[in-house]
């Protein structure tokens, strides 16, 4: 039973730090112009 | 004004590391921080903060080391970054000093900074370093006029010799910097009325702030937008010419700097010629024939050397593995550990000796002037393709791995130019293909000569290698035509002199280097391993359940172990097939079957979707061989017995896979190149862009291979 809960534990974690890495928006908005089209 | 918080304070003095491109400020900083540095980013922009701690007399110093930069006229996303933390209004976002290293040898282009970085009001002092290169050049500079001229202290240093540093430390510790008078009136150049009202609206301290503000404001993000909007609304009404003021600034700042050089530097007549390597370097002919030696140099020595730890690294975990799976009850968390996150732990770490020893020749590329020749003999070619000279940097990294290569591609200031680097770069075959290639390659072409001296599988893999080539160049081309942009770019590039490499300098960025691909890429290819596991290892319970039924009921009367094993490797197969990933798998078939791939090439395809090196233990795994290179031949004999039910035929014949290379050698199928592009482009359009174009390019070539072989 605790091994299904490890491999649940961890597969979550993957999940949320997946989610947050690709997803989440950014803190701040800042720029500069040169990375987006003059 | 400006919201972005470059720094949190945490009570510790901050220092920041200002200079010209190529000035010896990475030599002071490593100095003064060792292995003490940390690498994150700017808050909202993809330039790396490199910054780090030293301890002197038992206090904790924190040294920020900005991108190089000529003025505070920024021109790409490096400058910029130098430009708004030195713009920082509010004290508490504010480096508390600054320590501005200047070329000894280049004094006036240093003082153009120094005497801005002076008029904004900052805490300054002054390093004149490479005294070794002042002296060969017979440039004396008397220290004391310039300090009385400029008001700030200054020193003299060679760092690359390690002379005068301990007096670094010292003038840190005993915080001798200062606030000197004004340099330039800047209300010569604009209205002391538009000067004033901006002072007030934000608060700022001196006029020279105020100047940087309606100049460069309004172009960046990191101010509010309603602050931005009132600042161009204000120089609309004002109708002045903001270029003209700058243009006129620059004028009158150099007049003044020219007075000082005058009085404070003296020049003898140079004892010995320039240096004649130039001649062979930048030699129309010979300079393309050096060049391209180095840099097979460079990559037969990375594969030759790589390959010995690479295989005591894979040694090391596949016993962690073994000794986990031993030590710990069998179940579920135990498989997962053993055949999830520690094969993934191994597939990050096996790649830092590529990764390290790459960056190693990159910095000594680098260190020693080499890299400003290339990027200057490069240019001209890279122009029809719609890239830069400096293109050459992001194209050549990304043999050894897209991800530094794309990273590259930030110091390229003109955005059409920029977006082209960005988007072929992953073309160049890079490390993590070589797996791929070399388990195919052996599969299906024969280990003979040609001509005598050259071996047919080395020839199918430069092929291959050439191949990457002209998608990238061929790409480039239509991209130039696709993308619009009425920049206008053109190559300033310094050629500094040779100079024997800093071995410390290569071996603190080979570390960092390293260090910033274990945490960033591999934190994402150990997640992605472990939910790729969970989706091979369950599926629907009822389907997964009957065939374990099978299996046991079928290995009840069998004692022979042989058939014992036999049997088991077809229900993993089985297992395997019904798995999500399976299930997967057989959905794309009809759509890779015209490839001539089978639903088991198709799960190796979703799961090195994630890193393409995913693809030789997914192969492994769903031929229940438990294999890696190690095991090449048990692997080949393996693969080259599978029958591909569609066909009847082997599965690996030379149609299948030549296609599956050429499959490989154009497609995105590398997450963390995803990842870095969105970063870089800051947005999923071009990722997207990006993987559906190499996507279409992979398949459709593929395709054709696939239809010609067979």
């Amino acid at each position: 039973m605790w091994q299904e809960l490890g491999v649940g534990l961890l597969v979550f974690g993957a999940l949320v730090y997946l989610g947050r890495k690709y997803f989440s928006k950014p803190k701040s908005q800042a720029g500069c112009d040169k990375c987006v089209k003059p | 004004m400006a919201e972005t918080i470059i720094s949190q304070k945490t009570g510790t003095t901050q220092i920041a590391l200002v200079g010209n491109p190529n000035v010896g400020k990475s030599t002071i900083f490593n100095y003064l921080t060792g292995l003490n540095q940390k690498i994150g980013n700017y808050p909202g922009v993809t330039v790396d903060k490199k910054s780090g701690s030293v301890q002197i007399n038992g206090e904790t110093f924190e040294i920020l080391d900005l991108p190089g930069t000529y003025s505070l006229f920024p021109n790409s996303e490096d400058e910029i970054i130098a430009h708004r933390v030195l713009n920082q209004t509010k004290l508490e976002t504010r480096p508390d000093h600054v320590l501005m290293i200047i070329d000894s040898s280049q004094l006036s282009r240093g003082l153009f900074l120094a005497t801005q970085l002076i008029d904004l009001g900052v805490n300054l002092a002054i390093i004149l370093n490479m005294s070794d290169l002042a002296q060969k050049k017979n440039i004396e500079i008397k220290t004391y006029e310039l300090f009385k001229s400029l008001g700030v202290p200054i020193l003299s240093t060679d760092a690359r010799n390690q002379k005068g540093l301990d007096e670094v430390k010292k003038l840190i510790s005993e915080r001798n910097f200062c606030k000197a008078p004004g340099f330039v009136e800047i209300q010569q150049v604009i209205p002391a009325e538009m000067l004033d009202r901006v002072l007030e609206k934000f608060e700022l301290e001196n006029s020279y702030q105020a100047y940087q503000l309606i100049r460069f404001g309004t172009k960046d993000k990191a101010i509010p937008a309603s602050d931005r909007a009132w600042l161009e609304n204000f120089i609309q009404e004002s109708s002045f010419d903001l270029e003209e003021a700058q243009l006129e600034e620059t004028k009158i700042r150099y007049k003044k700097i020219t007075e000082i050089v005058t009085r404070t530097l003296t020049k003898k007549p140079e004892p010995k010629p320039k240096s004649n390597l130039d001649k062979i370097f930048l030699h129309p002919v010979l300079g393309y024939v050096v060049f391209f030696g180095i840099l097979l140099l460079i990559f037969q020595t990375i594969f030759t050397w790589a390959s010995y730890p690479m295989d005591l690294i894979d040694g090391l975990f596949a016993d962690i593995s073994a000794r986990i799976s031993a030590a710990l009850p069998d179940g579920p968390l135990t498989r997962l550990l053993s055949e999830g996150v520690i094969p993934g732990i191994g597939g990050v770490v096996i790649f830092i000796p590529q990764i390290a020893m790459l960056f190693g020749f990159l910095a000594i590329l680098e260190d020693t002037g080499y890299m400003s020749r290339v990027v200057f003999l490069m240019d001209r070619w890279m122009r029809p393709f719609g890239l830069h000279g400096k293109s050459i940097v992001p194209l050549v990294s990304g043999v050894a791995c897209a991800i530094p290569g794309v990273m590259a591609a930030r110091n390229i200031s003109n955005w059409k130019e920029k977006m082209i680097t960005i988007l072929i770069t992953p073309l160049m075959s890079c490390s993590a293909r070589l797996p791929v290639y070399i388990i195919l390659i052996g599969l299906v072409v024969p280990d003979e000569m040609v001509l005598g001296f050259v071996n047919l599988q080395a020839l199918a893999l430069l092929g291959l290698y050439l191949l990457g080539v002209v998608g990238v160049f061929g790409t480039a081309f239509l991209l130039k035509f696709i993308l619009k942009s009425e920049e206008k770019s053109f190559l300033l590039t310094e050629l500094p002199p040779y100079r024997i490499p800093r071995w410390s300098d290569v071996g603190i960025t080979m570390f960092e280097k390293s260090k910033t691909f274990v945490m960033e890429a591999g934190k994402v290819i150990l997640a992605i391993s472990i939910v790729l596991w969970v989706l091979a290892s369950y599926g629907p319970p009822s389907r997964m359940d009957l065939i374990r039924l099978e299996g046991e009921a079928r290995l009840e009367n069998v004692t022979d172990e042989a058939q014992i094993a036999s049997i088991e490797a077809e229900t993993s197969s089985q297992l395997l097939e019904n798995s999500f990933i399976g299930i997967m798998g057989r959905a794309i078939e009809p759509a890779i079957r015209p490839l001539g791939y089978d639903w088991k090439i198709g799960i190796a395809l979703i799961t090195s979707f994630a890193a393409r090196e995913v693809f030789v233990s997914t192969m492994a795994t769903i031929y229940s061989i438990g294999g890696d290179l190690e095991d090449e031949l048990t692997i080949r004999e393996k693969l080259d017995q599978q029958i591909n039910a569609n066909t009847g035929e082997k599965t690996f014949n030379v149609a299948t896979a030549f296609s599956l290379m050429v499959f490989y050698a154009f497609a995105m199928q590398c997450m963390s190149t995803v990842a870095v592009v969105k970063r870089e482009t800051k947005g999923w359009k071009w990722p997207l862009v990006q993987t559906v174009y190499m996507s279409v390019l992979a398949y459709v070539s593929a395709l054709i291979t696939y239809q010609i072989l067979s």
